[in-house]
């Protein structure tokens, strides 16, 4: 005789104890359990949002990913043992809506100093972390890529997440992962060449 | 080095700050202990609605029922209802003479080395669901405390309250009873009860009052200790300074001169009605603290509360008294209110004796030791 299914479907596969998905279930009744998730990926995410939007901002925007995921965690999917695919998710969604945020500050301060500067601060905006903290000659290969093609990049090389993981977050499959990702390193070869000196060299330095 | 390697070698290398990771967890301590509190538990759907304002008005909200469960008052007002009209210094001078006059009377036991101090104390923090008790025991030399297990609860909800505080110069500002350093700044080892805890040569302390306010902003200034945080003044700190000393075992004298020296800090008013977190009305010795700068000073009262009767001391609070709004940001619209009425912490002293042995409390002389000698030495 089969048992009976469960109201809400097929059990989740078996998890390490300690498995995020673990932890994010338990929290669903003991909310207190989410505090550790924190503890665990704090630390690598800072990094990640860091980079993106300068440590100033990202003190805020880090705890604003925590108290998102805490209410949204009824909606993880247990499936994934690994968290840091949705966290980095929620993360790369409140840099976005920081960058907007900013921008729109920075025009609306534009429109106060001079009014025909609108561009020259959006453009800084979205730039000058990135600028800041990189060699000018990547940031500016950076900033000519797609927002949605700077996120995949930057899930990969700063968030530390697999390929199948930075499609997770950005809800494509891992094959356009893969193929997107080779356009993205053909355009910032292409950009950091037209700048000059050789990446190689550059890099030496 | 392929190119996506080039960017990851270019990634910024910034350590999470403390501050900030310890605010960042905060704000998520907060929305689990509202997601954990039965009074405000909503399904998770309607609770994500809800904005970040209204949620922390919600945990302001639950925390007033809190503090009103121990507080009779939570705003003080005079007898008639009407806020108390700002009292002239002359009455804060009053108020400290007689209660020197009172703490000059009663005879104070001079503690021997060997025997404990034995403090209780009620207390409401910010962040702290109920009022908590903290019973500790101090060998008079310094050399050995005693603190129940039970203490240990007590040392969670001092940290959760300490955590949610918004800015780092609330969670210094807002410690009961101050420490002379800051958290974190080594301390000099000295012995932890009486005023050996904070002279060098409790024989040499002044009592003279204006001489014991000069070697306080002195202590207050210490360059051992971290600097006063920004926005906090030298006389913010001298008070609350003063409220520890007074919480502590004091020869009569200086007990005495410490509340004449209150008087003498500039801006110390009297507040009538004033109750400790036990809800013992009293009278207060109270001062509008420059806190956190931006043109919000005179947003929280420092009061030290008094019996009105006996001049004893009762314990001390700070309230808030008017709306304030701190963002967790310079420039940021997310943020903590403050509001009017507000107790953010609060403390009563129910005990301060000296006692024979440890974990002997005064009246409960079989609990530990059949020889117990209790003296009552309460200011």
């Amino acid at each position: 005789m089969r048992t009976l299914p469960t109201p809400i479907g097929p059990d989740p596969p078996a998890q390490p104890a300690d498995s995020d998905a673990a932890l994010i279930g338990t929290s669903c009744s003991q909310p207190q359990a989410f505090a550790a998730i924190f503890d665990r990926h704090a630390d690598g995410l800072y990094q990640y949002v860091a980079g993106r939007v300068g440590a100033h901002a990202a003190a805020d925007v880090v705890a604003e990913v925590f108290v998102v995921a805490f209410r949204t965690r009824d909606r993880y999917d247990r499936d994934r043992p690994d968290a840091r695919p949705w966290l980095y998710g929620i993360a790369t969604r409140l840099v976005a809506r920081h960058w907007r945020e900013e921008r729109r500050r920075l025009r609306a301060l534009a429109r106060i100093a001079a009014p025909d500067a609108v561009d020259g601060f959006e453009e800084h905006a979205t730039d000058r972390v990135v600028a800041q903290q990189l060699h000018p000659r990547l940031a500016r290969a950076l900033h000519r890529l797609s927002a949605a093609d700077r996120d995949l990049l930057l899930l990969v090389a700063w968030g530390e997440l697999t390929y199948q993981q930075a499609g997770q977050v950005l809800g494509i499959p891992m094959g356009t992962v893969a193929s997107r990702l080779h356009r993205i390193r053909r355009k910032l070869r292409s950009a950091l060449d037209d700048a000059g000196p050789t990446r190689s060299a550059e890099n030496r330095q | 080095m392929d190119e996506i390697d080039l960017v990851r070698a270019a990634r910024p290398v910034d350590s999470y700050p403390a501050a900030a990771r310890a605010a960042a967890r905060a704000r998520l301590d907060a929305a689990i202990a509202e997601a954990a509190a039965p009074a405000t538990s909503q399904p998770a759907r309607r609770d994500r609605r809800r904005s970040g304002r209204m949620r922390r008005a919600a945990i302001a909200g639950a925390l007033a029922v809190a503090v009103a469960v121990a507080l009779t008052v939570t705003q003080q007002l005079g007898p008639d209802g009407a806020p108390p009209p700002a009292a002239p210094t002359a009455n804060a001078a009053e108020l400290a003479n007689s209660a020197a006059a009172a703490a000059a009377a009663r005879p104070v036991p001079t503690p021997r080395p060997h025997q404990w101090v034995y403090t209780k104390e009620l207390r409401v923090e910010y962040g702290s669901r109920k009022p908590f008790t903290v019973e500790h025991w101090v060998r008079v030399d310094g050399r050995k405390d005693v603190r129940p297990t039970s203490d240990r609860r007590a040392a969670r909800a001092r940290k959760v309250s300490r955590e949610r505080l918004p800015l780092q110069v609330l969670r210094q500002r807002l410690q009961l009873p101050p420490s002379r350093c800051p958290p974190d700044t080594p301390v000099r080892v000295r012995p932890a009860v009486g005023l050996g805890h904070w002279f060098p040569d409790p024989s040499a302390v002044p009592t003279d009052p204006d001489g014991l306010l000069a070697a306080v902003y002195r202590l207050v200034q210490d360059p051992a200790c971290a600097p006063i945080p920004a926005g906090d003044t030298v006389q913010d700190q001298a008070f609350m300074l003063i409220d520890a000393m007074l919480a502590t075992v004091l020869p009569a004298e200086v007990r005495a001169a410490l509340y004449r020296a209150l008087a003498r800090i500039p801006g110390v008013t009297v507040v009538r009605g004033a109750s400790d977190a036990a809800g013992r009305r009293g009278v207060a010795l109270a001062r509008a603290a420059a806190i956190e700068g931006r043109g919000s000073s005179g947003w929280l009262r420092l009061e030290i509360i008094l019996d009105g009767d006996t001049y004893r001391y009762l314990g001390a609070r700070h309230v808030v008294t008017r709306d304030h709004f701190i963002p967790d940001t310079p420039s940021g619209s997310k943020g903590t209110w403050f509001r009017k009425g507000q107790v953010l912490v609060s403390r009563a002293q129910l005990a301060l004796a000296v006692v024979a042995a440890p974990c002997q409390r005064p009246g409960e002389t079989t609990v530990c030791a059949s020889y117990a000698e209790v003296t009552w030495v309460g200011g």
